[in-house]
């Protein structure tokens, strides 16, 4: 055992809300998972910079975003890649292991539609019981923006959902 | 009454707790009035339920080994080289058991599912917070999502005749297929993890050892699924706990 076996056994167990999270952003599964391996090895660099006690979530979340604005998103858009505008395909469709895996149900396709920006935002309040003020820390927008998001994207998804029921 | 875009945003809000106490007490005001109003909250929380359960399935899906690996480090990684050897001569190993290699030397292959799972177990063995995605407690639900995503019917093996608690279960992916993890430790935390994946190579008479680079392993089929059960190597037990486990599973 080593002295950073600890934080490496916290940064194993935040893998599944990383990748979920990761996915909001890239709406791609292999990009997301790209963008989580990324974040984990930056991590593992910048561990010493992380004070015990605090949480470790937001810290890895806030990374992920970082890296996906700073680096990779700019790289997909440039390439024409990545960036799947998701209303325009019949489902959702991420690659695990090698192995592709629909996310089949209306809901995620419904979510993975909305325009770029919602969806995160949607995951962290909504889903994960975030607050406004910590959404806005780890997306570096306003307080009023997450606000207006969350209800854009409740409205938006809301409608979705009517229209295929 | 219409309602506005004003009011849907302070309804969001209020369904999130970021009003403050007045504003919240005028809403639930306006809401026990106001049937629209009502039915709009309602929709928004319905909304916000199916929401959730699909976002909370993902968390659900296997975690890639490559991402393990990113956080284990190399020193933990890297074991292509020894566990391709390993599993050649486990093939060897199993082909004569069932005989269908015959004399044939065995022939250098990429890294099966045993390697994949043997990887995983050094990762999660280590694990004493988090050995598990869904604990014991969900012992049904882990059957039914797990039996949904292998494609394999299994019931889990009570093994508290050799001392191991069953701690609960996750998935792993394997050469492209999903791999149940169901998760044991005995009551000096070392972990044991039956695990299986579906196949249609037919069932072996018995079992093999299957054992790789400090992880123990034995290995056998049905006619439907590839099963193996893993544990520290060398432990005396694996292969009882192994039988038992095959007739209950």
């Amino acid at each position: 055992m080593t002295k950073d076996d600890p934080f490496r056994g916290e940064l194993i167990a935040a893998l599944p809300k990383l990748r979920r999270f990761a996915l909001t952003l890239t709406r791609n599964g292999a990009d997301a998972d790209d963008l989580v391996q990324a974040a984990c090895a930056r991590a593992l660099e910048q561990m010493g910079r992380f004070q015990i006690g605090a949480k470790l979530e937001p810290w890895l979340y806030t990374m992920v975003r970082n890296i996906w604005i700073s680096e990779m998103r700019k790289q997909k858009v440039r390439v024409g890649q990545g960036q799947v505008v998701a209303a325009d395909t019949p489902e959702l469709v991420t690659q695990i292991g090698g192995h592709a895996v629909t996310y089949g149900n209306q809901i995620m396709d419904a979510v993975m539609s909305l325009p770029e920006g919602l969806s995160s935002v949607l995951l962290l309040v909504s889903v994960e019981g975030r607050s406004y003020r910590e959404t806005a820390n780890i997306l570096d927008i306003p307080i009023g923006t997450v606000m207006s998001r969350v209800s854009g994207a409740r409205q938006r998804l809301r409608a979705l959902l009517q229209e295929e029921a | 009454m219409s309602i506005t875009d004003e009011i849907r945003q302070t309804l969001s809000a209020y369904l999130d707790g970021e009003l403050d106490a007045d504003v919240a007490r005028k809403i639930e005001a306006l809401v026990a009035s106001n049937p629209d109003v009502e039915a709009e909250l309602m929709a928004l929380t319905q909304t916000d339920a199916l929401v959730k359960d699909a976002f909370d399935g993902i968390l659900a899906d296997p975690v890639p080994l490559t991402l393990a690996r990113e956080i284990t480090g190399p020193a933990k990684s890297s074991r292509w080289p020894m566990g391709a050897m390993a599993a050649s001569v486990a093939a060897l190993v199993v082909g004569i058991g069932i005989g269908t290699y015959g004399g044939l030397a065995p022939v250098p292959s990429a890294p099966g599912w045993l390697d994949h799972v043997a990887d995983y177990h050094r990762v999660y063995a280590a694990e004493t917070h988090h050995l598990v995605e869904v604990g014991a407690d969900e012992a049904d639900h882990i059957q039914t999502w797990i039996g949904n995503r292998t494609g394999v019917n299994f019931n889990i093996p009570d093994l508290t005749e050799f001392g191991l608690t069953f701690e609960g279960g996750r998935l792993l992916v394997a050469n492209g297929k999903p791999v149940a993890q169901l998760m044991y430790r005995d009551a000096a935390g070392t972990v044991f993890a039956l695990c299986f994946q579906s196949s249609g190579q037919g069932a072996t008479d018995g079992f093999t050892d299957g054992s790789r680079d400090g992880i123990g392993m034995q290995v056998w089929r049905t006619d439907t699924a590839a099963f193996v059960l893993v544990g520290p190597d060398g432990s005396p037990l694996l292969p009882s706990i192994a039988q038992d486990a095959a007739q209950q599973v």
